[in-house]
């Protein structure tokens, strides 16, 4: 037993339930550990057996919050495995549905997980409560989550589980009304996107730094989320070596795996992105400069601050696209050209890289391997959480534990998606 | 602290989250089932068509810890409404709730999702040959997947008087094999078409 044990039993305002031990001896931090206690879903176990129809549909049921993404990683393994050729408007609209959903999550994640830790706040309810500043803040959150979810349905049907997704095409016509309907709201709720920038970046977050190694989808140009290669700072692969390159195990005291790169432990996510891919554009790159905040950084709490700088640079890169599909999609989805084959797909997820591995034998999914963001950075916020507490050991329980939070909290991780996997007793 | 409404989304998969549900009914006066995996033990329950061995085979290295079966939470306790559906409707969700608080009786929807689907003067799918799961599914969800285009998945689960046989004797006739039926009865309601799904294997 350790002379000193810190616990959060639960920890709160994550997806999903986890909780946080630190041990530590003569002022010597010798243990964290992020434990994640949910239950193992054994998703690829019954993913195995199921017609290609289906997978994308199992897969989109992962997660609640980052579904879209869960669902069109899912498509393009698919898609790759048995030869459908999709054409570049069916792109076009998954990246508008996919920008939509990433600022959805960031702004749920920024407004009512992590604003609350810097505001004083148990929760944003009790936010709003506080005085009508702070009400106005809330509203506005709602109101951008609002607007995205409307821009996510009008080309997936719905925000949640999209229904128009199928393999090699779009189950409904878009229209060029409802293109539009997806700019005029961008352009709308743009604003507020701008306000969310400016507040947190003026936020003051841990000043904590630990130099690691981050990963993230690269293309040279842009700072891509649908396609391109896998990048770190030393690296580039393509995502048909992942194996090569990612190593993951189990541990005892988790549900989640624990995973390197090259060796290293690594950060995926909003940070990650922008650490690799220099490429903001000018309303982001512009409000970054006024709040002097500059890329690369190893401030981890900074990921908030990378988040909020997204939105801005998603919703022009969506009003982008949005110029290129005035015309509306109407088509029958392509056939497969084969029905035995493998397919691997790497995207990324509001909260980072996400690769989908599937093989196939006449139609039917014979494997399939899925990684997802949190457990990729659940080793990454271990060895930064150690190195954190101790510059802060002598700091009262209560300290500790808030400071940590505010480390795990930026990280948004997402337990639903890490144990869709795995449990180890 | 007691509560008004209790919320219950997803279904326990430990042993905690079963005293945790236990605890939740004792302490609330009603009781919500939220979406498919409350109500029925949704996609996750299909873990429960295959062995527990094969589940785990696909874990190389440490043998993982097994977890519960996804059973719909009826299993455990009372429920006093379900909210259907893989995601829920927010429209119900208001209904229900507004129900509540006037104290007015809440219906469930005893009809098929093809009722919606005809209000909204969508072309069957069915008759196009799709595997349309509309005939069997509950309606209330504004046939949500067929009016994009999609069949419907039977995500919000079977209404009260479903016509199995007729939708399954339909499918065989537009060339639809045994193996491809029960694959779509399996995907959002095994727990609850288990006897369905086994007479059809027999068949």
């Amino acid at each position: 037993m350790a002379e000193r044990r810190i616990r959060i039993e639960e920890i709160t305002k994550i997806e999903g339930h986890a909780n946080l031990t630190i041990e530590i001896e003569s002022n010597e931090v010798k243990r964290v550990i992020f434990g994640v206690h949910e239950g193992s879903r054994y998703f690829e176990a019954f993913m195995k057996g199921r017609f290609y129809t289906y997978i994308h549909h199992l897969a989109g049921r992962i997660c609640g919050i980052c579904t879209v993404a869960h669902e069109l990683a899912s498509l393009l393994a698919v898609e790759k495995a048995l030869g459908f050729e999709v054409p570049d408007e069916i792109h076009a609209l998954r990246k508008l549905m996919l920008y939509s959903s990433h600022i959805q999550s960031h702004i749920l994640h920024l407004y009512f997980l992590a604003l609350p830790d810097y505001a004083c706040a148990e929760s944003a309810v009790e936010l709003a409560r506080k005085d009508s500043r702070s009400l106005e803040l809330v509203k506005k959150a709602f109101a951008i989550k609002e607007a995205m979810n409307y821009m996510t349905s009008i080309i997936g049907g719905r925000a949640v589980h999209p229904c128009t997704l199928v393999p090699g095409g779009h189950s409904a016509k878009i229209d060029k009304e409802d293109i539009e309907r997806y700019a005029k709201k961008m352009k709308e709720i743009y604003p507020l996107l701008l306000e969310t920038a400016e507040l947190f970046l003026s936020i003051e977050y841990p000043e904590f730094e630990r130099e690691s190694e981050y990963v993230a989808l690269v293309d040279g140009i842009k700072i891509p989320l649908y396609e391109g290669n896998i990048g770190t700072t030393r690296v580039r692969f393509s995502p048909k070596e992942y194996m090569k390159h990612l190593r993951e195990w189990t541990v005892d005291y988790s549900s989640a795996k624990h995973s390197l790169v090259d060796n290293r432990d690594y950060m995926v996510g909003a940070l990650a992105r922008l650490n690799l891919n220099p490429y903001l554009r000018d309303d982001a790159k512009e409000i970054a400069e006024k709040y002097s905040i500059r890329f690369p950084t190893h401030k981890v709490a900074w990921i908030n601050v990378a988040q909020a700088l997204e939105n801005l640079h998603y919703a022009q890169e969506a009003l982008e696209i949005v110029d290129s599909l005035r015309k509306g999609y109407s088509g029958v989805p392509s056939k497969p050209k084969t029905l035995d084959g493998e397919g691997i797909a790497a995207l990324e997820a509001p909260r980072g890289l996400l690769i989908h591995h599937y093989r196939f034998s006449r139609g039917r999914c014979t494997y399939a391997n899925i990684i997802t963001p949190t457990a990729m950075n659940t080793e990454n916020i271990e060895r930064n959480l150690r190195e954190y507490i101790s510059q802060i050991v002598e700091m009262d329980d209560d300290f500790i534990k808030t400071e940590a939070e505010k480390i795990i909290r930026a990280y948004d991780p997402c337990i639903s998606c890490s144990v869709h996997v795995t449990r180890v007793g | 602290m007691p509560v008004d409404i209790a919320f219950v989304e997803g279904t326990p998969t430990t042993r905690d989250e079963v005293i945790k549900l236990l605890r939740i009914r004792k302490d609330c006066k009603v009781l919500v089932a939220l979406g498919a995996c409350a109500d029925t033990g949704g996609v996750p329950g299909l873990v429960n068509t295959i062995s527990k061995r094969d589940a785990i085979k696909v874990y190389q290295g440490n043998p993982p810890e097994i977890s519960l079966n996804p059973k719909p939470l009826s299993y455990y306790v009372n429920v006093d409404y379900i909210l259907h559906g893989c995601p829920f409707s927010r429209k119900e969700l208001l209904e229900l709730i507004t129900d509540i608080v006037i104290g007015k009786e809440f219906r469930e929807k005893e009809y098929s999702v093809c009722v919606e689907c005809t209000l909204r003067e969508n072309g069957c799918l069915l008759e196009q040959g799709y595997l349309c799961m509309g005939p069997i599914t509950r309606g209330g969800c504004k046939a949500m997947c067929p009016s994009n285009g999609a069949a419907c998945i039977g995500c919000r689960g079977p209404f009260e008087d479903a016509n199995f046989k007729g939708h399954i004797r339909s499918l065989q006739e537009l060339g639809f094999t045994k193996e491809q039926i029960i694959e779509a009865y399996s995907v959002f309601s095994y727990e609850k078409l288990k006897e369905v799904i086994s007479w059809l294997k027999e068949e």
